[in-house]
């Protein structure tokens, strides 16, 4: 055989490798889920309905240097957010809204899903539901989230939210959403009118809100002024009413104490 | 010369199989997000993979304690949560550095479910969304989030 022969037959030994080894190396051939004792099985995860909408996975490894991320082409802020946050809050403090802070945080949500239209669609499309139910179910879903900021619901409740408490709210939120998925999903499934899906949407939520005030010892007023956020800080609701029931204090604020070295200053003589 | 020759073979498998290595040994980081209750809300958490399976068990995310990355998964989705994003990744070191970056600036000591420095804000800048925003910028490609973060 000549040198161009040997040559020949290196290069298709070469490729042989290379496929059998992408072979051995394929998907279907990966460890089972049960080397990680505590991850759920495989068919636990084949049985879970993959999320409609979803941006597709390539489908072989990408190469680098030859391959790149895709752009991000996922929902994103509104950038007037804030301000329309605010306008809400301000307007629903002077109609004497019971519950500013949710009107604002829904203000928040309707524009996020305005200037996301175009994701909202898709995903109403994709779980065959209104519009009307993604917002309020977007609504819901970042409410849920917003519950257990657990440093503010401290400042709220003024004492400590113990971890367990804290784990259970996580796992009401958890299996609350997955009950929800599996059963709006079957009511798509079966055709039930526009009626009965609101139904199980409000359902849901009053069982997320009743299950987590008693776990949490939090009420309607307080998770009004979680959703409303902290009014001293950036952003601060400027209408906010001084606290009625706080008396000012009458004797004067506490005088400043000289450095050491320097000067006492004179008192002012009264204007 | 018959051993050149050979040697050529030996040389070019061995080449072949190199290369195949290192195609296949290439790490990512890749993404995921768990839908609450069909709407646009997500919470989102990195993985390391070799694009088959999931490397650790490491979760690269802030704000819960609900497990995603288990060693030896398959990569193409994470238990309640769908594949939406995908970055190379040099290692677990990188992706380690990167979580400790997104720890210290939201207060989240080794991944915790909470934060000990940021509560303050109006709607949702100290949340799960914008430690993955930190961690993915540091990483080298920033996933898309919904908070506008700070």
């Amino acid at each position: 055989m000549s040198t161009r022969g040997y040559l020949l037959l290196a290069l298709v030994l070469g490729a042989g490798a290379v496929l059998v080894w992408l072979g051995l190396r394929s998907p279907e051939s990966s460890p089972p889920a049960s080397v990680a004792p505590s991850a759920p099985s495989a068919r636990q995860e084949l049985n879970r309905p993959p999320e409609p909408n979803a941006p597709v996975r390539p489908s072989t490894p990408p190469v680098p240097g030859r391959d790149e991320p895709p752009p991000i082409d996922e929902p994103s802020p509104p950038p007037n957010g804030v301000a329309l946050r605010l306008a809400a809050y301000q307007q629903a403090v002077e109609r004497q809204d019971p519950r500013p802070g949710e009107q604002a945080f829904r203000a928040m949500v309707s524009a996020f899903m305005e200037y996301n239209h175009r994701f909202a669609v898709a995903q109403a499309e994709a779980e065959g539901i209104g519009l009307d139910e993604v917002e309020e179910l977007t609504y819901f879903g970042l409410m849920a989230q917003e519950s257990q900021r657990w440093g503010e619901v401290e400042q709220l409740l003024d004492g400590p939210v113990d971890p367990e408490t804290r784990a259970q709210a996580a796992t009401l939120l958890d299996e609350l959403n997955t009950e929800f998925k599996q059963s709006m999903r079957d009511l798509v499934k079966e055709g039930v009118s526009v009626e009965d899906r609101w139904a199980l949407i409000r359902s849901v939520q009053e069982d997320y809100r009743q299950r987590y005030f008693d776990l949490t010892g939090m009420d309607e007023d307080q998770l009004d002024d979680l959703l409303a956020g902290d009014a001293s800080r950036d952003y601060a609701p400027g209408s906010t009413p001084p606290p009625e029931d706080i008396e000012p204090r009458q004797d004067g604020p506490v005088p400043i104490e000289p450095r050491q070295g320097e000067p006492v200053p004179e008192p002012e003589s009264p204007r | 010369m018959k051993i050149n020759k050979w040697s050529l073979t030996l040389a070019a498998c061995l080449g072949s199989t190199v290369f195949a290595s290192t195609v296949d040994a290439a790490l990512y980081v890749e993404y995921y997000r768990d839908n609450l209750f069909l709407g646009l809300a997500y919470h989102r958490v990195g993985c390391l993979t070799d694009w088959n399976t999931i490397q650790s068990n490491q979760d690269y995310d802030g704000f819960t304690n609900k497990r995603y990355c288990f060693s030896g998964s398959n990569a193409a989705s994470v238990p309640s949560g769908s594949w939406y994003d995908w970055n190379f990744a040099t290692g677990s070191a990188q992706l380690d550095a990167c979580g400790l970056q997104a720890n210290n600036e939201y207060g989240t000591p080794n991944y915790a479910s909470s934060s000990n420095t940021c509560n303050y804000n109006i709607f949702f800048d100290c949340n799960s969304d914008c430690w993955i925003r930190e961690f993915s910028n540091c990483q080298g490609k920033r996933v898309g989030t919904i908070s506008p973060c700070w």
